[in-house]
């Protein structure tokens, strides 16, 4: 299984509980609360999500799912693949590029609601197709050849 | 490269949005892809604007309808927005899907006529859930037009995955030629209380079901990132398990459960994917 799309790390920050909500909106300035680091992406979700359930079948499918996605060369990416080999995830379908890693930082108000945000998600626009099939079908090239 | 594929396993592909405008991109992967049969690839449409991207690639890949010919693209899904705007940008210059010849020609082996009119005026009738009745009735399909959309993009997508949100999923798929002696929709007539219709054609099978949405505990839901991702996952390691899995009604239903059950554990889970999908469901 060959999966085709983004990989990001998500930077999210939720504002601690205020008494007054509103202070926090517009106030151009910091306020305490918790920032926390999670790996997103469309493709990169769902090729977690099919390896989760495909390993839980049987070990088998170890290696079975294949993201093919753009990262820079950057501690995003360090963090990207650490984090995936943490969950047993394929990294060999990361391609390096000169663009950086996608992130995308989200500001979150304290009941969790999407207060503002930035995506900065070049590096997945850059692959075109003919790279990834080819890339991709290089990565399973025996596979191809089996059918 | 390291090599870990074992010989025999299905090879499939998702694209998710990239630049599907690059001509490249047809010749080079979605054509070696065609001339396989065995191969399965997914589009999932992401977001609205990216929704259309796979539009001029599918649509170049469109055929003739010729016997058992199946659709360039196996599998989307779409949510109702994704879709009435991927429906629209078909149907616009230059791609004019629906009055293309070879768009027809599939559709014309449907068969629909007043008897499906009246099934899916029946299904509409049918609450969305049976256990909340709040949530009203399967209306939209004929009112809005869903139906109709996911049918006039069947030429493109063999089957298509409708993420409803809190109205449930629908499903539209077509089977065609061969694959319908080894159907188990083959013996199966349109029926209401099992929210599905049929329409048997020429060398062609339709079908269109609602699977009515989990119930969710109000306050459960922790975060609803990724939700539609897990859905998405869910469905795969289901066709990569049971490839054949929408060419059956009870293995459709299976599969299509178990995807909902993945999305309301990732609702429940502050991560994007939820990490208990680990745990065999």
């Amino acid at each position: 299984l060959v999966i085709i799309g983004s990989a990001a790390i998500d930077i999210s920050a939720k504002v601690t509980p205020l008494s007054d909500k509103d202070v926090f909106l517009g106030s151009h300035s910091t306020f305490p609360g918790t920032v926390m680091l999670e790996l997103g992406g469309v493709g990169r979700n769902i090729a977690e999500a099919t390896h989760r359930i495909l390993t839980s079948n049987s070990q088998d499918w170890l290696s079975a799912t294949l993201l093919v996605s753009v990262v820079g060369v950057d501690p995003f990416r360090d963090l990207l693949q650490n984090k995936m080999k943490e969950i047993g995830m394929r990294t060999d379908g990361l391609i390096a590029s000169g663009m950086q890693t996608a992130v995308c930082n989200m500001v979150l108000d304290p009941d969790g609601a999407l207060v503002g945000g930035v995506a900065d998600m070049d590096a997945i626009q850059s692959l075109d197709g003919y790279e990834v099939s080819n890339d991709s079908l290089d990565l399973c090239s025996s596979d191809l050849t089996s059918l | 490269m390291n090599m870990t594929f074992k010989v025999g396993t299905l090879l499939s592909y998702v694209w998710t949005p990239l630049k599907f405008d690059n001509s490249v991109l047809v010749r080079y992967s979605l054509a070696p892809l065609s001339t396989k049969t065995a191969d399965i690839n997914y589009s999932e449409p992401t977001s609205v604007i990216k929704s259309t991207a796979i539009i001029p690639v599918a649509n170049a890949c469109l055929n003739n309808g010729d016997e058992g010919r199946r659709s360039p693209v196996s599998f989307a899904s779409p949510n109702l927005s994704e879709l009435a705007q991927m429906h629209a940008y078909a149907q616009s210059d230059p791609w004019n899907l629906t009055a293309r010849p070879n768009w027809w020609s599939t559709i014309d082996k449907f068969s629909l006529g007043s008897e499906f009119r009246t099934d899916l005026e029946q299904l509409a009738r049918r609450n969305v859930s049976d256990e909340s009745l709040t949530k009203g009735t399967l209306s939209f399909l004929t009112e809005k037009g869903v139906a109709q959309m996911a049918i006039n993009l069947l030429p493109l997508f063999q089957n298509i995955v409708i993420k409803c949100g809190g109205l449930g999923l629908v499903v539209a798929l077509r089977i065609s030629g061969r694959d319908i002696t080894r159907s188990g929709w083959a013996k199966e007539r349109s029926n209401a209380y099992g929210r599905y219709i049929v329409a048997h054609g020429k060398g062609e099978l339709l079908v269109l079901q609602h699977f009515a949405p989990h119930v969710v505990e109000k306050g459960s839901i922790v975060n609803v990132t990724g939700a539609g991702d897990s859905l998405v996952g869910s469905i795969l390691a289901s066709l990569i398990l049971h490839p054949d899995a929408f060419l059956n009604p009870m293995t459709l239903a299976k599969c299509i459960d178990d995807a909902q059950q993945s999305a309301v554990l990732t609702l429940q889970s502050p991560h994007a994917v939820s990490p208990s999908l680990s745990k065999r469901l």
